[in-house]
């Protein structure tokens, strides 16, 4: 009796692990082509580019808005030397393809760039001739580390509430039909307070080089907000604020 | 000054083996030598089997030559004399290849290739020769089982062939034989227009030696 029920239990295991794997097309592959290029438009070699067929969607608890752990790896490259891609892939069944230029999971991340994200693909309706083009070059930024500082110069005793919104690292570009854009954060947001007690605060952040950061902030007296504009480049690594 | 590069162990793996074949066969030899009727008896062959080492090497620009390390198999068949001259048969071979470049195939880790052709030939000697020289053609299934973690799929297709074959019987029923055979795999693998000829279109060489059993 007892041989019976092991046998009933591995051949449950079993079949909750079937359901889960990934399965893929016989006599099929599919070719992932593009260009990665950097901000002022000179390509960029050795990106790692990696496709991955998943179930699972988004999930706000992740970065980048993504879940892909679940993914399974079903096509993999790099660059070449005119920052072309030419990718071929395994063709899933019953799963979305998610293309990722420089997942940050990869062996060869390149550290100091941003990644990028195609999310949605669909084997049937995006592949017809089993092809996909990415339609325009690929942009990654550098990342740069950037300090926010706000020192309080008066007097005071007012607090100060303030917020930073910012570009992600990992931009989503979603061709799914059916997922809302309020489901892809495309705007990364902190905020804070400076305390009456306080005289300095200080945030160190990553972040795209030559993004236009958003620097908002008010007083509890007043209310009122204000907006300022920051753009991030080689020169300019750090803002200070004082009021 | 010239350096002797050492033998690989697969390498020197490989010559013990034949070695050690070429000394079982020759014992067999000794005693058949004795034999002073071998035309009289042993010519009337009606079919024979084979089992033999296959070593095949990919060429070209396909996938099986640019992105799998193949290594080395078997390779077994038997063949049906009706007359003198002609043969018919059927063989079946079987290798492994682990993938090194995910970039042009996908990702899995490996495949095991499987051939089942259907032969037939002519021989060029009379069959009361100890030495035979055959040559044929053949056609048949081909089939790459894909290895992927506990995953499995399959890419198909056909394949034509050509061989030549040598082979020298030592004993009434027991023999040695070397092959060369060249492959044309025609898989029907669905891939972009540009790709077609890369996986459709391959091309090999099959040299392989064995053993070869006949029956009279």
């Amino acid at each position: 009796m007892k041989k019976f029920l092991g046998i009933i239990i591995l051949l449950t295991l079993l079949s909750f692990k079937c359901e889960d794997e990934i399965e893929f097309n016989d006599n099929q592959r599919l070719s992932f082509r593009g260009r990665v290029v950097d901000f002022n438009g000179e390509v960029l070699n050795n990106i790692p580019i990696e496709i991955i067929a998943t179930r699972s969607f988004f999930d706000p608890y992740f970065q980048s808005g993504l879940n892909l752990e679940e993914g399974e790896l079903a096509g993999t490259g790099f660059s070449d030397e005119q920052g072309n891609f030419s990718i071929t892939s395994l063709s899933p069944l019953n799963a979305e393809i998610y293309a990722f230029v420089n997942p940050p999971e990869s062996r060869d991340f390149q550290r100091n760039r941003t990644s990028f994200i195609v999310s949605g693909i669909d084997v049937d309706s995006d592949l017809r001739n089993l092809v996909f083009r990415f339609p325009n070059d690929i942009v990654l930024d550098r990342i740069a580390n950037f300090r926010i500082q706000i020192n309080r110069i008066t007097d005071s005793i007012d607090t100060l509430n303030y917020s930073i919104r910012y570009s992600p690292l990992i931009p989503i570009e979603n061709i799914e039909q059916d997922i809302t854009a309020s489901d892809i954060p495309e705007i990364n947001e902190i905020g804070g307070q400076l305390l009456p007690t306080e005289t300095l605060m200080s945030e160190d952040l990553e972040m795209r080089e030559n993004d236009m950061i958003l620097f908002s902030y008010s007083l509890s007296s007043d209310g009122i907000q204000k907006d300022s504009t920051i753009t991030i480049n080689a020169e300019n690594r750090t803002f200070v604020f004082e009021f | 000054m010239l350096k002797t590069a050492p033998l690989s162990l697969n390498f020197r793996k490989k010559y013990c083996l034949l070695l050690c074949l070429g000394l079982i066969l020759n014992l067999f030899a000794q005693d058949e030598e004795e034999d002073k009727g071998w035309k009289k008896y042993h010519y009337d062959v009606l079919g024979e089997a084979w089992v033999g080492y296959l070593s095949p090497q990919f060429y070209g620009d396909n996938f099986l030559s640019e992105a799998f390390d193949t290594g080395d198999g078997i390779i077994f068949g038997i063949n049906v004399l009706p007359s003198d001259k002609w043969y018919a048969g059927a063989q079946f071979s079987s290798f492994r290849g682990d993938v090194t470049n995910t970039s042009l195939v996908g990702v899995f880790d490996a495949t095991r290739i499987q051939q089942f052709y259907i032969t037939g030939g002519h021989s060029f000697l009379k069959q009361e020769s100890r030495l035979s020289l055959k040559g044929g053609i053949g056609a048949g299934y081909v089939g790459l089982r894909n290895e992927r973690g506990f995953e499995r799929f399959r890419d198909e297709g056909f394949g034509i062939m050509a061989d030549l074959v040598v082979s020298y019987r030592l004993t009434t029923f027991l023999g040695i034989y070397a092959s060369l055979q060249h492959q044309w795999l025609f898989m029907d693998i669905d891939v972009p227009a540009d790709l077609r000829s890369f996986f459709r279109n391959v091309t090999l060489f099959a040299p392989s030696i064995g053993i070869k059993f006949s029956m009279l």
